[in-house]
């Protein structure tokens, strides 16, 4: 038998033993005890809250960027601000004419960007102050972004065609697409800015964003539906199960576990979450299936927990300083010949704590649990 | 709002980098030691090593490379800071200090830091490569010359090297080694650097190496190559492509093996010495055959052990078998390595010299004793582990003591000997002469002296070969020689009654006082004759008794004559000088005091003239004064102790110090034209004078009131440690003052690999045992380890340190913390452990307990287990509220009843935390430390017996530690080396429910790894401090620094920022970065400018620069702030600061 390698006290696996010991070590290995730590913390998930309107179908969900509000869309085209401490529903806008897909509030807060499924305008910005105020519309573009390191650019998705607004003047800055379609699209495309901005990824295709011409690179196509997004840390593109390295173009590693699934990253990108997500008109899946989220560990895009909901996902985000998540969760279905309706809640998920932790003498946090 | 002032007390000692080369000049051998944030330039002589420069680096140190610029006679360093900042420093010879040759930023926007670690490396052309981020490899070209620092990334094919090392080839071509981690083990590879397309080619490859290999050596030319260390084998690669030769080794030396470093030791690289985490030193043997071509190859390679060190964390060979060891878990080393074994166990290590390191400091508490603050430290880890007790102030090592009660008088004669070979001794009724042969003192009787009387003063006049003695009893003045008549003087009157006597023995000038006259004396020896005289030279009265006298010269030589006296008096509590010979008065001051001046020195030291008074009440009084004039300076005060202090000159190492004789007993010298008063850590000093004789050299005799002391001053440092080693790792440490015990929780290593050195739990006088109650076997992987950690409890002596007691622990029980507190309505103080019961397979603790001991005060080595209960998880902290235990369980805050039967019952919990790792109390508050979730503060409600949430800190903070500045103003530490403050916003609730928010008002990178927060401080605030503070706080980091933390009001705040900001401006600043960038609080991604904290460490430098650009830095802010108009007034206030510790 081979000798066992002598373990470094940052892969303790106990985490008071970690505590006990992290004193001494130096980097790199006390990064890697934090980064064990976060793996610790996003092992653990504790639903406290559920904001629930009968009458409206939540279809989309955003945290506001001091992380006081949920932003709601509703399937209805309404967008709610909804104080999380409180759960008042302290402003509305009725943004478009079909339900929303989409919310992003810009990284210093002062604008939203929004979508909507089928009628137009599909997009919109919008200025928050007292109320929201309409800025622009994009009326073609399925899903909008602001660019990472500041909100001077708004990328749009147009089927397969990205357009880069300047968001000042609304002005079209550049236009990438590729000149011939030589396959099927995503069927699920949105464009995204690498996070220095230096280069957008689109419908497969690698772009500099200071050349329009010609893609950088074409990734190998999979699968038919997810586009992929970049990883936090910008050397790497997820598209479905595939990871690949931006620089070298080549496969790192295939994870089925992320399979069709929508991915959001936490404030540090080292953890991710995904979730399959179901359609908010979509019948075909059962119930029963994909009824969860996971978090991984983007070192390795190990799976780190699983969290099973036991109700259809619409849509997941998560706020800016990791104390909550947030689902929005299929309820009901009442369906007649001529009206499909769902109803939907929006679960919110505390982060770092388990369900079980507490005593039963001291349980204080009522735990909320649905109605049915 | 108040501002934080942040200032190191002990810098940091743990050494991270070392390097030798000739940097200061070609012809220099010098040694860089590099510790947190700053360089230490040595040069090694053959006395030992010699400081030349103390370098400040803005930033804290990752890599640090001494290399040879192209065309160069001297040797530059590069150095890479955590904020990926990097400088090439040179050496300006003519203005003896660095000089950045060129600086830069090396980080990018985007990649992922390696979970292996930041990697520099240089080719001996100096062309630099830096690793911070997985799959690309930074390259910096330095054209010498250009301040700038070009560099472009290339990529590796593999994201995940483990190290990387430029392999030493021909000028041209650029070959580097790394080793890969991939999904099926780790392979070495070759790679060559193209310079014009910037892309890597693959070379040579040899895959399936050892799983752990890690380290990669270069071997220098002419054999090239690459040695691979691993944990259980060594491997050489050839740099070449015919002959790929590789060579595998392993050895009985190697098992489990974690190195640590290496160096080279030869410039033929055939031999390389290697360190491992264990403080073995290893020395690696290249077998060399020389090839036909000239070249030359390794064909085997020999691994010899040559002794244990500190656990090193560096080596650097300096040059005739010297070693540098530097370590970051114990004190540094410069060895020798001898050719033949110096002991049986067939050690080679000869240790020349120690460089005491307190780091990591991972506990500390403040204990305070005889009226003076001391902190003692948990310190380093494994065999090197150690307590170490910090006191502001100056040791004296007993040497000796003779057993004569009540001295009050003590005066060194030289006797026809070039040594002080007697000791004229007096108490308050007679007096002893004491001859000092060798290491004996005996009593001596020589005729002349009168011993039936107290001796008010006495000595050997002139030189000693002329052996004239001068005793000046209360009554009489005595002048005595061998073979000469004794002449004696008597002061007129009815009943003389000398009180005080001062002389300047080397020209015979004495000065006696007689109530509130004063007579100058002049002795004289004619040689030839041998007649001895006592010569009346004038004689005053002064307007009121005399209190005490003090002679001196400009210089205040002993070899020159004396110019003045000082004289202090009753009833008008004033100083007067008078001018010699004809004793007309020169100046005249009154105290500000309404005590009697008790004693009072006139003395020169650093150039600067002072008048120290020293009052009954224990205040001193010091001026500068200018000696000529008589013009005075303002006066400064000083405590000095409680009863009426006594001042004395005395010698040590050289230079001469002011002894205050008093309960608390100082030194008094001067640092940077600064005085510096100074505990000695003896309890109380009645008299006191230096020694010079054969045996007892530099030292100093002293009288507590039962016994003279000889001992020896320490060198004369502001912080004085004492190291008590423990052979183990202390982790917690706690102070009990009833039983007069420290109590530690520490663990030892068993195994194969454990030092010889006796662990402090294996020397317990009394032991006990617990078992975990659940006799669960342990199946994860922590059981495949060879060594297992053994925990304990130790109960040690608060003298000697003596471990009294050990309590060792069960198998999985990890003790996490510790208090010492009464509980309840009690009486009993007891010590209060939080254990963990930790099992691998997990990946939290599920269940804990804490259990109650109690200390017997009778018989000192019993400890009786009074109380024990589970708990749900991990105490990971504890702390006493009101008599009651507040204990941080995993993600719970649970608050603890004492019953009357003695028993921990749980009144309340709090369940908001993901870990709460850390509880502070203060009042009826208490401070969390979470895991993630920054801060919280709980207010107890004792009627309802409930917690409440007072407020929190939303952000996502991974903490380190936390503290109360006040209730409602706290500081916390996050674990990238971030502090910040939080205060309390009581002026809007957030919620209805009451709670409030934590504003964050203070952002500070610090740079280094806190560990523990101590509300306490070294020394009290001087009574006359410029600038008031309050609050202070210690701080004990990873690396070995004892912090300060203290409040300034806030109409200081902008003052100091002025000061903070004038002073970085100038400074001279290695990384060409600016100080607010140095010290921009950042984490991750997150940037914040740093506020509310003043950078102490900064303004201190002020004081090490030359006089006149310290002047002209401060001339800037005159006018600007209210009191300080003059740049004086600015330089005196930093004096002021510097006087915190």
């Amino acid at each position: 038998k081979c000798p066992e390698p002598k373990a470094i006290s940052s892969t303790y696996t106990n985490i008071a033993r970690r505590f006990a010991n992290r004193d001494l070590l130096k980097n790199p290995y006390r990064t890697l005890s934090t980064a064990q730590d976060e793996r610790y913390v996003f092992s653990r998930f504790r639903p406290v809250t559920t904001l629930n309107d009968h009458e409206e179908t939540y279809t989309a969900c955003s945290f506001s960027i001091d992380d006081v509000h949920m932003i709601v869309g509703m399937y209805s085209g309404d967008v709610h601000w909804i104080n999380i401490e409180t759960q008042e529903d302290e402003a509305t806008t009725h943004a478009h004419h079909s339900a929303i897909t989409e919310v992003h509030p810009s990284t210093d807060g002062s604008m939203l960007l929004t979508s909507s499924a089928f009628m137009r305008p599909l997009s919109a910005l919008w200025r928050l102050g007292e109320s929201a105020e309409l800025l622009a519309h994009f009326p073609d573009d399925s899903c909008i972004r602001f660019s990472n390191l500041g909100t001077e650019k708004i990328l749009g998705t147009e089927n397969g065609k990205a357009t880069v607004y300047d968001t000042e003047t609304l002005k079209i800055l550049n236009v990438y697409a590729p000149a011939t379609w030589k396959i099927p699209r995503y069927t699920k495309n949105f464009a995204s800015f690498s996070p220095c901005d230096s280069m957008i990824f689109n419908d497969g295709y690698l772009w500099d964003i200071r050349s329009s011409t010609k893609p950088l690179f074409m990734f190998d196509k999979l699968n038919s539906t997810q586009c992929g997004v970049f990883h936090p840390n910008g050397n790497e593109v997820i598209i479905n199960t595939e990871v690949w390295d931006v620089r070298t173009h080549r496969l790192l590693r295939s994870v089925p576990a992320l399979d069709s699934c929508r991915l959001k990253f936490n404030s540090t990108g080292n953890i991710m979450y995904a979730s399959h997500l179901g359609e908010v008109d979509d019948n075909s899946l059962g119930k029963e299936h994909m009824t969860w989220f996971k978090t991984f560990d983007t070192s390795d895009y190990s799976v780190i927990t699983t969290m099973n909901l036991r109700r259809r996902v619409y849509d997941i985000c998560c706020d800016h300083s990791d104390k909550y998540m947030a689902v929005i969760e299929q309820t009901r279905s009442s369906a007649n010949d001529f009206i499909h309706h769902e109803d939907s809640q929006v679960r919110i998920i505390e982060v770092g704590k388990r369900k079980d932790a507490e005593d039963a003498e001291g349980d204080e946090e009522e735990e909320v649990e649905d109605g049915n | 709002m108040a501002v934080s002032y942040v200032v190191s007390a002990k810098k940091s000692t743990c050494i991270v980098q070392g390097a030798v080369g000739n940097f200061t000049d070609g012809e220099d051998l010098n040694l860089i030691m590099g510790l947190v944030n700053r360089l230490d330039i040595y040069l090694v002589t053959n006395e030992g090593l010699r400081i030349i420069a103390e370098v400040p680096i803005f930033g804290k140190i990752v890599c640090m490379k001494i290399f040879r610029p192209k065309g160069e006679k001297s040797d530059s360093i590069v150095i890479l800071t955590e904020k990926h900042h990097v400088a090439i420093i040179g050496w300006d010879a003519e203005k003896k200090c660095v000089v950045t040759r060129a600086a830069g930023n090396v980080a990018d926007r985007v990649g992922r830091v390696s979970d292996h670690g930041t990697v520099l490396t240089i080719h001996s052309s100096g062309l630099i490569g830096i690793r911070i981020y997985d799959g690309t490899f930074k390259i910096i070209q330095w054209l010498v010359g250009s301040t700038d620092l070009k560099c472009y990334n290339v990529r590796f094919e593999d994201l995940h090297a483990v190290d990387i090392a430029f392999l030493d080839s021909a000028v041209d071509i650029f070959h580097i080694s790394y080793i890969v981690n991939d999904a099926n083990g780790r392979h070495l590879k070759i790679v060559e650097l193209n310079m014009i397309d910037k892309e890597l080619k693959p070379f040579s490859k040899q895959e399936n190496i050892e799983n752990e290999a890690s380290t990669l050596i270069p071997v220098p030319s002419p054999c090239g190559g690459v040695i691979v260390i691993g944990q259980e084998s060594i491997l050489y690669k050839a740099d070449d492509k015919t002959n790929p030769a590789v060579v595998p080794m392993s050895s009985p030396l190697l098992n489990q093996t974690t190195f640590t470093c290496f160096c080279q030791l030869d410039k033929s690289g055939e031999r390389f010495l290697l360190a491992d985490d264990h403080g073995r030193l290893l020395m690696l043997l290249l077998e060399i055959v020389e090839k036909m071509d000239g070249g030359a190859s390794v064909c085997g390679m020999r691994l010899e052990f040559l002794g244990e060190t500190s656990i090193a964390e560096c080596i650097t060979y300096l040059d005739n078998g010297v070693v540098f060891i530097g370590s970051r878990m114990g004190d540094s080393q410069l060895i020798r390595l001898e050719t033949t074994p110096i002991s049986s166990d067939g050690t080679f290590v000869k240790i020349l010299e120690t460089f005491p390191n307190i780091g990591p400091i991972r506990d500390m508490v403040s204990v305070d004793c005889d009226g003076q603050a001391q902190l003692v430290t948990c310190s380093g880890a494994f065999k090197e582990g150690s307590l170490r007790v910090i006191r502001n102030g100056i040791g004296i090592q007993e040497k000796a003591d003779v057993d004569l009660p009540d001295v009050v008088g003590m005066y060194p004669l030289r006797f026809n000997s070039a040594f002080d070979n007697h000791l004229l001794v007096s108490n308050k009724t007679e007096s002893h002469l004491l001859r000092l042969d060798g290491e004996e003192i005996e009593d001596v009787d020589l005729p002349g002296f009168d011993f039936k009387k107290r001796t008010v003063h006495g000595g050997g006049l002139f030189s000693p070969e002329a052996a004239v003695l001068l005793q000046v009893t209360q009554s009489e003045v005595l002048l005595m020689r061998q073979g000469s008549e004794t002449k004696k003087w008597t002061a007129p009157g009815d009943s003389p009654y000398i009180s005080k006597a001062v002389a300047n023995n080397r020209f015979g000038q004495v000065v006696v006082c007689d109530r509130a006259s004063l007579y100058y004396l002049k002795c004289s020896y004619e040689e030839a004759s041998g007649e001895l005289s006592i010569d009346l030279i004038k004689q005053i009265n002064m307007p009121n008794e005399i209190a005490c006298i003090d002679i001196s010269n400009r210089k205040d030589d002993s070899n020159s004559e004396a110019e003045f006296i000082f004289v202090g008096l009753w009833i008008s509590i004033s100083v007067v000088g008078l001018s010699l010979p004809d004793l007309s008065q020169f100046m005249e001051v009154d105290l500000p005091s309404k005590i009697l001046p008790r004693s009072l020195i006139a003395t020169n030291i650093e150039g600067v003239f002072y008048l120290l008074v020293a009052m009954g009440d224990g205040i001193l009084l010091y001026y500068r004064i200018d000696p000529t004039t008589g013009t005075l300076g303002e006066v400064k005060k000083a405590s000095i102790g409680m009863r009426p202090p006594h001042l004395q000159r005395v010698s040590s190492g050289g230079k001469n110090h002011i002894f205050v004789c008093s309960d608390r007993p100082m030194i008094i010298f001067s640092s940077n034209q600064k005085l510096i008063l100074s505990n000695v850590n003896v309890k109380v000093v009645h008299a006191v004078c230096s020694i010079q004789s054969s045996f007892y050299k530099d030292c100093l005799i002293y009288s507590d009131g039962k016994s003279m002391l000889i001992g020896m001053v320490d060198d004369i440092q502001k912080i004085h440690i004492r190291t008590i080693p423990l052979n183990e790792s202390p982790r917690r440490i706690a102070y009990q003052k009833s039983s007069g015990t420290y109590a530690i929780l520490s663990s030892r290593e068993e195994g194969p690999f454990a030092s010889q050195r006796l662990p402090a739990s294996r020397s317990a006088l009394e032991t006990s045992f617990s078992k975990a109650k659940s006799h669960r076997t342990d199946t994860g992987m922590d059981a495949n380890q060879q060594s297992q950690d053994v925990h304990s409890v130790l109960i040690l002596d608060q003298n000697n340190f003596q471990v009294l007691h050990c309590h060792e622990l069960g198998q999985n029980e990890h003790p996490l913390s510790i208090v010492s507190s009464t509980l309840g309505d009690d009486p009993t103080t007891y010590y209060v452990v939080g254990i963990a019961l930790v099992y691998a397979d997990e990946n939290e603790a599920k269940t804990g307990r804490i259990i109650v001991f109690e200390v017997d005060l009778e018989d000192r080595t019993k400890l009786r287990k009074v109380h024990e209960r589970d708990v749900k998880g991990a105490p990971y902290s504890m702390d006493v509220m009101n008599g009651k235990l507040v204990a941080g369980i995993n993600s719970s805050v649970r608050l603890f009843e004492w019953s009357f039967d003695k028993e921990l019952k749980l009144e309340c919990s709090h369940f908001n935390n993901i870990s709460a790792l850390y509880v502070k109390t203060k009042g009826d508050q208490i401070l969390v430390g979470d895991l993630m979730r920054s801060i919280q503060l709980l207010n107890y409600k004792s009627r309802e017996g409930t917690f409440e949430e007072l407020a929190k800190d939303w952000r996502a903070m991974w903490m380190m530690g936390v503290e109360f500045i006040t209730a409602d103003h706290v500081i916390g530490a996050e674990s990238s080396g971030n502090l910040f403050t939080c205060e309390l916003d009581k002026t809007k609730p957030e919620s209805d429910g009451g709670r409030y928010k934590l504003v964050p008002n203070g952002f500070y990178y610090l740079g280094e790894g806190l560990n523990v927060f101590r509300r306490g401080s070294l020394v009290p605030m001087p009574s006359d401090a410029l600038l008031e503070y309050d609050n202070s706080l210690l701080f004990g980091t990873s690396e070995g620094t004892v912090g300060i933390i203290v409040q300034f009001p806030a109409k200081y705040k902008e003052f100091l920022e002025a000061v903070q900001n004038a002073i970085a401006e100038v400074q001279n600043n290695c990384m060409r970065i600016e100080h607010s960038v140095y010290r921009q609080f950042a984490v991750n991604k997150w940037n914040e400018p740093a506020s509310g904290f003043i950078d102490g460490d900064l303004i201190e430098s002020l004081l090490d620069m030359r006089k006149e650009k310290a002047l002209e830095v401060c001339k800037k802010l005159v006018g600007k702030y209210e009191g300080f108009d003059d740049p004086e007034d600015i330089i005196k206030a930093v004096e002021d600061l510097a006087r915190l510790h």
